[in-house]
């Protein structure tokens, strides 16, 4: 008795209710063709004001894990993938739900999300402590260097321009400066306006962004759409030699996820290709991907939530969001005095602790509630987008007022709300914005710091192994952008010609 | 409207952008030794910025793309900007943003439905269903999150 006693029975319930409710918003939000996983994640950010650092965290992971998923469901039931990262299952997904049955497909989709889960979440806990001990070492030119080299990685690894990529960086690298110079306490780009003094309020950007102008591409076309799908056999029930026949593909996926979602700036949508075609080349079978190959869902999908843990990784210990979504979640710690880095993990111990174990019963939990919940996701496809958008709207302009009781702030965000759709129809990249917008102040802040410590010499930016060896992968992402200009150039003038 | 002329005014608001920016920031000094100062960092990515933008411009003349860019859906964003900038000024001058919220959210379900037929049974749905939200927000965020509106 006394050891039940010691177990904070009260924190336990709203942890759990926290990644409950995370995992059903982020499951119906990543199924959602439109939605996803940003807007899921942004949407719940102002929730996190009220709520103990922990919860407001494990609430915005479970989100994070679970619309990972979700895309999964629409991509397979409807061939519309929910998320930008589902892409890579709809063909296999499509096809097995065809031939075989949609709960097939989607118990591939499952097993291997909560597989990649799991290895993504056992890297987190056996690899940060000894990371965080390492990045204690590290100076001010390593963390510059580091958060360069998110940008640089953002930009390599992007379906876009990288022209575009890289203005859409500068502009939010610039909107990160906005406010008090925190050195010598001068206000800059504020144009004596109070409210910009503080610097711009992260929930109205990324609503803007993500929220705003998503719903302004949703109301092109016939809005009072209904989706419609088929219903039977969507019971999700895989045999133990079914669910081993695509295990190496699910492990494959799972390291490759967890690995490229270490390193900042690359995330989902690499890893999700890149599973998939060392899934197709690991294979006995590679004929089959593209027709309906259970290696061919299992192994994005592993990819795809390893990538949640990887990615975790470069955040907690060095305080760098390697993703969007990462960033995002980075203001909810922020928010509540809690700066993410190497110093985190000794001063917050129970909070990591926390996030470790959570994150793991988070996995499960998705596991738990994608098998017996998947077929009501799926009904909330019918959902037309006359009701999802005003929904969101009206969600938006309610998170953002909650948060500050700004009017400033919900017109900053209808304005970028504004600016991004056009920047999204023109190819720019709101997520290398947002991203440097979060990794501006980190970015700013070690470069000078580092040079008032060292004395103006630029060389330590250089000659310390650590950062050498960054320099080298700064340099080497910056080749690659290159290159990818150069194709794109290319290609323009033959199209041209 | 041509994708071309698009391109080329949205590059020329982020020259535009970038010099703004680098005025502002002409009056800011550094103080301690060895420092950048506070202009520095935003000055350069202005800068780069500018390069971009300029690149950017000189490629797309070159491209000579001929695609026009659809805007579908326009009329309903068009409206819903109205509604939203109606709804904020509103709101900030007289308060009542559940009752605000409530005609917002009705007139904008009825704006999207407009696509199919509008039937009093739609009509009734759609006031019960944006009482509801609104009753639910005013409930949740009032009531739990104690936030003023």
């Amino acid at each position: 008795m006394e050891f039940l006693s010691l177990i904070d029975l009260s924190g336990l319930l709203t942890a759990g209710l926290s990644i409950a409710f995370g995992l059903f918003v982020g499951m119906l939000f990543g199924a959602l063709p439109g939605l996803g996983l940003t807007i899921a994640i942004t949407l719940l950010l102002p929730l996190t004001f009220s709520m103990e650092p922990l919860n407001a965290i494990l609430m915005l992971l479970a989100v994070y894990q679970a619309a990972e998923y979700g895309g999964s469901i629409s991509a397979i039931t409807l061939g519309i993938p929910g998320t930008v990262f589902a892409v890579p299952i709809v063909k296999d997904g499509r096809a097995m739900a065809k031939q075989s049955s949609p709960g097939k497909a989607l118990g591939y989709s499952l097993y291997g999300s909560t597989v990649g889960g799991l290895v993504g979440g056992l890297a987190l806990v056996l690899m940060a402590a000894p990371i965080a001990k390492l990045t204690i070492a590290l100076g001010q030119a390593e963390f510059f260097l580091l958060g360069v080299m998110g940008l640089m990685a953002v930009t390599a690894f992007a379906e876009k321009d990288p022209l575009k990529v890289g203005i859409s960086i500068c502009a939010g690298m610039i909107a990160g400066t906005i406010g008090l110079d925190m050195f010598v306490g001068e206000p800059r780009l504020t144009f004596d306006s109070a409210e910009l003094y503080e610097g711009l309020s992260l929930i109205s950007i990324v609503v803007g962004l993500f929220a705003f102008s998503e719903v302004f591409f949703m109301m092109a076309g016939n809005m009072t759409h209904r989706y419609s799908f088929e219903a039977s056999d969507m019971r999700i029930n895989l045999s133990l030699r079914e669910c081993l026949s695509a295990f190496k593909a699910m492990l494959a996926g799972s390291v490759i996820g967890t690995l490229l979602g270490v390193l900042p700036g690359v995330g989902s949508s690499v890893a999700g290709w890149l599973s998939y075609s060392s899934a197709k080349s690991l294979s006995k079978t590679p004929e089959e991907f593209g027709n309906g190959s259970r290696e061919g869902i299992a192994a994005p999908d592993a990819a795809n939530n390893a990538v949640v843990g990887g990615s975790l990784l470069p955040f907690l210990t060095l305080g760098i969001p390697g993703t969007a979504g990462i960033a995002i979640i980075s203001g909810a710690l922020i928010i509540h005095g809690i700066t993410p880095g190497p110093l985190m993990i000794n001063e917050n111990p129970e909070l990591i602790r926390g996030i470790f174990v959570g994150f793991i019963v988070t996995t499960f939990g998705m596991f738990f509630m994608g098998k017996f919940l998947s077929r009501l996701f799926a009904r909330a496809l019918v959902t037309p987008n006359a009701v999802l958008v005003p929904g969101v709207l009206m969600l938006s302009i309610l998170g953002i007022y909650a948060a500050r009781s700004e009017f400033f702030d919900l017109w900053l965000a209808l304005g970028i709300g504004v600016v991004a759709f056009v920047m999204r129809k023109l190819d720019y990249s709101v997520a290398g914005f947002v991203l440097a917008f979060v990794l501006s102040p980190i970015i700013e802040t070690s470069f000078r710091r580092e040079l008032v410590i060292s004395g103006g010499d630029l060389t330590v930016f250089y000659t310390r192994p650590a950062a050498l060896i960054l320099v080298l992968l700064n340099l080497f992402f910056f080749g690659m952008i290159l290159w990818k200009a150069f194709r794109r150039t290319q290609q323009a003038t033959v199209e041209v010609n | 409207m041509p994708r071309i002329y698009l391109e080329l005014g949205v590059f020329a608001l982020i020259l535009g952008a970038g010099a703004v920016v680098l005025q502002q920031l002409a009056h800011l000094e550094t103080m301690m030794p060895f420092d950048v100062g506070p202009a520095f960092f935003p000055a350069a990515m202005a800068i780069a910025m500018m390069g971009m933008a300029g690149l950017g411009a000189a490629r797309t003349i070159a491209a000579h793309d001929a695609e026009i860019m659809t805007f579908p859906g326009g009329r309903k964003m068009l409206i819903t900007l109205a509604g939203t900038v109606a709804l904020f000024v509103l709101w900030e001058r007289f308060g009542q943003f559940f009752v605000l919220g409530f005609v917002y959210l009705a007139g904008l379900l009825l704006l999207y439905f407009s696509d199919g037929p509008l039937t009093r049974r739609l009509l009734v749905i759609v006031i019960l269903a944006a009482a509801a939200f609104m009753g639910a927000a005013h409930v949740f965020f009032t009531e739990i999150l104690y936030t003023k509106f």
